[in-house]
């Protein structure tokens, strides 16, 4: 097992070596550098500027030479510094991601919270109306484009409505404090968080109740039955234990997923996230955020990967490393 | 008793040969039409593509034409008309449903209507073009992959690991960032888009493919087919290629929805297809302007619902297929 | 004219559907049901000394192409403390019947449409129909006084739970007055008796036992509650050769230790001649023929019972090749109105053409379903009439 973990883990920072490259050869593919780009039609720029954020990225240098520097400087956790905060990546990644991970982190496990139970319930309700509506409302979330959904959300409930707040973190000039400024941000979080559960759940959901539907017609389960166990202990203890193998196979492929999902509903909510950040920082050209960015959430992928790999072997029992 | 059991042969050769044998496809297609969501699917995506291709050549309008209105006599005129120039002019902006315009106008004082027939071409073009070029290099990589194993499976396997672990849209930001910083023009854009898209979702059809392959490895038939002695060409065109199909058409259909719906989000964080081109996901982002999205829901509401039958219809047509294909899995 | 016939039978589909629908909601409304009233499962025995009777059983399968009627009509009864041989080939029913008396079919697509499975339940005197008895009844039942032996030993344990775990979680659902050390003490004794001895197999995966080992487990799993009834379908069908045996010696063994009878479902004859008291022969979901061992084996009637025996290899007889039946089961979904083996049968005589023959008693023990002994039959009931007063003339052509 910790063999097995240790050898996972070289292979991880291989992977996040690949990345890495993939990453910056395309930051560096285009024609000309984005540093002429953006600095031309800026009067304030002089050409020693130019030069000095040149030499900060790299610019001046070959690629593999300027790669080889760039790596040199995120391996000791610098990722140079953001065209538009003026600031290190590092530290603005730090300063964020407690909003991110609070919209990603709740709604991850409400995802999970639902899609188990309901997937096990369609499951069991096969061709019934149960199992019918579970599996409709499932597709329509997939098939929701989450902008566009957001948009009937906010028509409805905050403007027609008017219960909840259009976008934002926290009502402005209001200066809550203590509880009052929990529940405030509890009720901006609402319609965000409803926004990213319904439209990511769906495949979840319908993976659950396919394995489970399996699980279902498995030998073993009839065994469990012809013991004479009440059909509630059946599922809740030996179909459920089976479907969890799968389950914890999807927790890797989950973080990319939520990160996504975060940098859409950020940005239309307004909530001052990551992901938003990364969004404007499209707009400014800010490529060693993106990169930080994307290197932070490649490293979080792989991760979560390991963890669900050791969590795999933990459920199943057959699965030794 | 001679003659009897006579008759009784005939009568089982005439109940064999009653037997009304299917091939494969034919079963599939049987299948597949016998699942009412599957029929409504694909009569949404028939429509889709009727409104889309054929709309434009009906509607009056162009993609980009704008409408005036005289402020005086609330007569509307049309962009190559000679009066627009008049002091009493303005652009027809936000103009309610009519008969000349069924959606009425946009902010721009463009028709809904016909830039909704324009979007929808482009939603539907980058759906199919994007799945065309991820099966191409998905299905080469996996296949390579799956049939020679060892150090090239290891290699492609890694390459798909790396793919997997960015996350889509965080990489389109920083694609997009680079495009808009080497200045590529908006109508080279959508193609950039398109073949970016492609070559970035070819790792998840590699490890689709590559899984099926090794599966198919493993069966006692290949092996057979492997014992008998015949060449390695045949044996992928006869026994591997016939194999991996289903589950080719499958990600093909699944894929295609999901890749509208990428698009149409990139398009309305607005790193994907740019003004003036008219894709569902830009035309639904004016509800950034919350009086749009307060007052004129005429505007963003249509694209909306098109992006939403079209994947669900897309969905629909998976789902049928892979019940088609694999009868044992309900659903 | 093929467009005409391609409608009708699209037709024909759709209602398909929608029977099996209203079938399916049926079938979930009553799993649903919390109570039955016990007024609506009791009956009576027509022999007491039997603790299985099966009356008419029709069990069903609703698929998308029609009904398959798996079990239609079985009746025959399980005496106590007696070992019953089910034979017929692999699609014949044998196994749905037996899923139908612990309710095991696989619903909503598989209900028991019909007739009445009668079990005289020892511990409380009564007598259950268990075709309708609640789902509390038969959770009292399963495992406890009627258990079941499956077929793969491979599959039927739950891959992710130890033996211990499996075992002693049956003993102490139906002994909840046992503590923990005596649902293991029990455990080990149970395993003992099917000769597992081994440190530490209680803690052991599934998966880390071999075949014979896994079969012996799930027997054990069967025992372990002293069940009075013993279903074992198919139980060393997926065993080699040397550990069947081994199977075998251990059931008859245990049968005789707990007393219990055993319906033994196999395809194999060999094993029938040599465990079963008596034997039921299927084809088709219907029962062809029963009687004792002896009667089928010595003297069997029906024609498709001489093709089985006909078709075993035999040490003592030097055959060029080994006879089979020729012909294929009929379509289970279009079941033809004459007796389903009329095709493949050799010995066919004109009545074969006509409606299905019914049970014909060729002596206390052995009754056939087949025309060519209509003679027989009613000579026996002749034979009897003067006690029973029954003796119907039947027209012999």
């Amino acid at each position: 097992m910790k063999q097995y973990i240790i050898k996972r883990l070289l292979i991880s920072i291989l992977v996040l070596f690949g990345v890495s490259i993939l990453l910056y050869g395309i930051a560096h593919m285009v024609p000309g550098d984005y540093v002429s780009n953006i600095s031309s039609g800026n009067q304030n720029i002089t050409p020693e500027m130019e030069q000095r954020m040149r030499e900060a990225y790299g610019l001046d240098k070959g690629p593999v030479e300027g790669y080889i520097s760039w790596l040199g400087d995120a391996i000791r956790g610098d990722f140079g510094t953001s065209f538009v905060y003026k600031e290190p990546v590092t530290s603005i990644i730090i300063k964020y991601m407690p909003a991110t991970l609070a919209l990603a982190g709740i709604s991850m496990v409400l995802e999970l919270l639902l899609a188990i139970p309901l997937g096990i319930l369609a499951a069991r309700r096969q061709y019934s109306f149960t199992d019918y509506t579970i599996v409709a409302i499932a597709i329509v979330g997939i098939s929701l484009p989450s902008f566009f959904f957001a948009a009937v959300l906010k028509r409805v409930f905050a403007i027609g409505l008017g219960v909840l707040p259009i976008s934002g973190m926290v009502t402005a000039r209001a200066n809550f404090t203590g509880f009052a400024l929990f529940a405030d941000m509890a009720k901006h979080f609402v319609l965000p968080v409803t926004v990213f559960v319904l439209t990511s759940m769906g495949s979840y959901l319908r993976y659950v109740r396919t394995n489970m539907l399996e699980v279902l017609s498995a030998d073993y389960v009839r065994t469990a039955r012809a013991k004479g166990l009440p059909e509630r202990k059946v599922i809740a203890k030996h179909a459920f234990r089976n479907t969890l193998i799968p389950i914890v196979t999807l927790f890797g492929s989950m973080i990319p997923a939520l990160f996504s999902g975060a940098v859409i509903t950020e940005s239309i909510f307004a909530l001052e996230g990551l992901g938003n950040i990364a969004l404007k920082a499209v707009y400014a050209g800010d490529i060693p955020y993106l990169m930080g960015f994307n290197m932070f959430i490649a490293a979080l992928t792989l991760i979560g990967t390991l963890v669900s790999d050791v969590l795999y072997a933990v459920v199943d029992p057959r699965v030794r490393y | 008793m001679e003659d009897l059991q006579e008759r009784n042969q005939l009568e089982q050769d005439e109940f064999e040969q009653n037997q009304v044998i299917l091939t494969p496809g034919q079963l599939v297609a049987k299948r597949f039409f016998r699942n009412k969501l599957a029929c409504v699917g694909l009569g949404i995506i028939i429509v889709m593509i009727l409104f889309c291709a054929i709309g434009p050549f009906i509607s009056p309008y162009g993609e980009y034409e704008i409408f005036y209105i005289n402020s005086t006599t609330g007569e509307e005129v049309r962009m190559k008309e000679d009066s627009v120039g008049g002091s009493d002019m303005g652009i027809n902006v936000k103009a309610p449903i009519s008969s000349a315009h069924w959606l009425g106008t946009d902010a721009d004082g463009r028709d809904v209507m016909t830039r909704l027939m324009y979007g929808g071409r482009i939603s539907l073009f980058v759906g199919i073009i994007v799945v065309a070029i991820e099966l191409v290099i998905g299905v080469l990589m996996g296949g390579i992959a799956g049939y020679y194993g060892g150090a090239v499976d290891m290699i492609i396997m890694r390459l798909v690991e790396i793919f997997n672990s960015i996350p889509f849209i965080p990489l389109m930001l920083i694609i997009s960032s680079v495009l808009f910083a080497s200045g590529v023009k908006p109508q080279h854009k959508i193609f950039w888009i398109m073949g970016i898209m492609g070559v970035l979702y070819w790792a998840g059809v590699a490890r689709l493919v590559r899984g099926q392959i090794l599966s198919l490895r493993e069966l006692e038939y290949m092996q057979a087919a492997e014992a008998t002695g015949i060449r390695t060409s045949k044996k992928i065109l006869k026994h591997l290629i016939p194999n991996v199909m289903p589950i080719i058409i499958l990600i093909a259909t699944m894929d295609i929805g999901g890749v509208i719906l990428t698009e149409s989000v990139l398009s309305y964080l607005g790193v994907g297809i740019a003004w003036p081109f008219a894709s569902w996901g830009n035309m639904v982002d004016v509800v950034k302007q919350s009086v749009i999205l307060k007052n004129y829901i005429n505007i963003w509401l249509p694209p909306g619902i098109c992006i939403l039958l079209t994947v669900l219809a897309w969905n629909f047509i998976g789902d049928g297929m892979r019940d088609a294909f694999d009868p044992r899995m309900k659903r | 004219m093929s467009a005409l016939a391609n409608k009708n039978q699209k037709k024909e589909l759709k209602e398909v559907k929608k029977f099996n629908l209203r079938k399916y909601r049926e079938y979930n409304k009553m799993m649903r049901k919390k109570r039955v009233p016990e007024s609506e499962y009791l009956t009576k025995m027509k022999n007491p000394e039997n603790i299985i009777e099966f009356d008419n059983l029709q069990s069903y399968f609703y698929t998308d192409v029609g009904t398959v009627k798996a079990v239609d009509g079985v009746s025959f009864d399980i005496p106590r403390g007696k070992t019953i041989g089910v034979v017929g080939e692999s699609g014949c029913g044998k196994s749905v019947t037996s899923l139908s008396i612990m309710r095991l079919l696989q619903g909503p697509q598989g209900q028991i449409a019909g007739g009445e499975i009668r079990f005289n339940q020892q511990s409380t005197g009564r007598v259950l129909n268990l075709a309708k008895a609640s789902i509390k009844e038969m959770e009292k039942i399963r495992g406890n006084e009627i258990s079941m032996i499956f077929q793969e030993p491979m599959t039927t344990l739950n891959p992710v739970f130890t033996i211990g775990d499996q075992l002693c979680e049956c003993i102490s659902l139906h002994n909840p007055q046992m503590n923990k050390k005596d649902v293991e003490q029990r455990a080990l004794e149970t395993l003992k008796m099917v000769g597992i001895v081994r440190e530490g197999i209680l803690k052991n995966y599934p998966h880390e036992l071999s075949g014979g080992m896994r079969q012996r487990v799930v027997i054990a799993m069967a025992l372990a509650c002293d069940p009075q009834l013993v279903i074992a379908d198919e139980p060393t069908t997926a065993l080699d050769v040397t550990i069947q045996a081994q199977i075998l010696d251990l059931l008859r063994e245990l049968k005789n230790k707990i007393n219990a009878s055993i319906m033994l479902i196999t395809h194999d004859l060999g094993v029938v001649a040599e465990m079963a008291d008596y034997v039921v022969v299927m084809y088709a979901g219907r029962v062809v023929e029963q009687g004792t061992a002896d009667d089928i084996f010595h003297h069997p009637a029906h024609p498709y019972t001489i093709g089985l025996m006909k078709s075993r290899p035999m040490l003592n007889q030097k055959v060029d090749r080994l006879y089979s039946i020729p012909g294929n089961v009929p379509n289970p979904v279009n079941l033809p109105a004459h007796c389903y083996f009329k095709n493949r049968c050799e010995s066919c005589v004109e009545a074969c053409s006509g409606a299905y023959p019914a049970m014909i008693s060729l002596s206390e023990t052995h009754k056939v379903s087949c025309h060519l002994h209509r003679e027989a039959g009613a000579a026996v009931r002749q034979a009897g009439g003067a006690k029973k007063q029954t003796g119907g003339k039947q027209n012999v052509q």
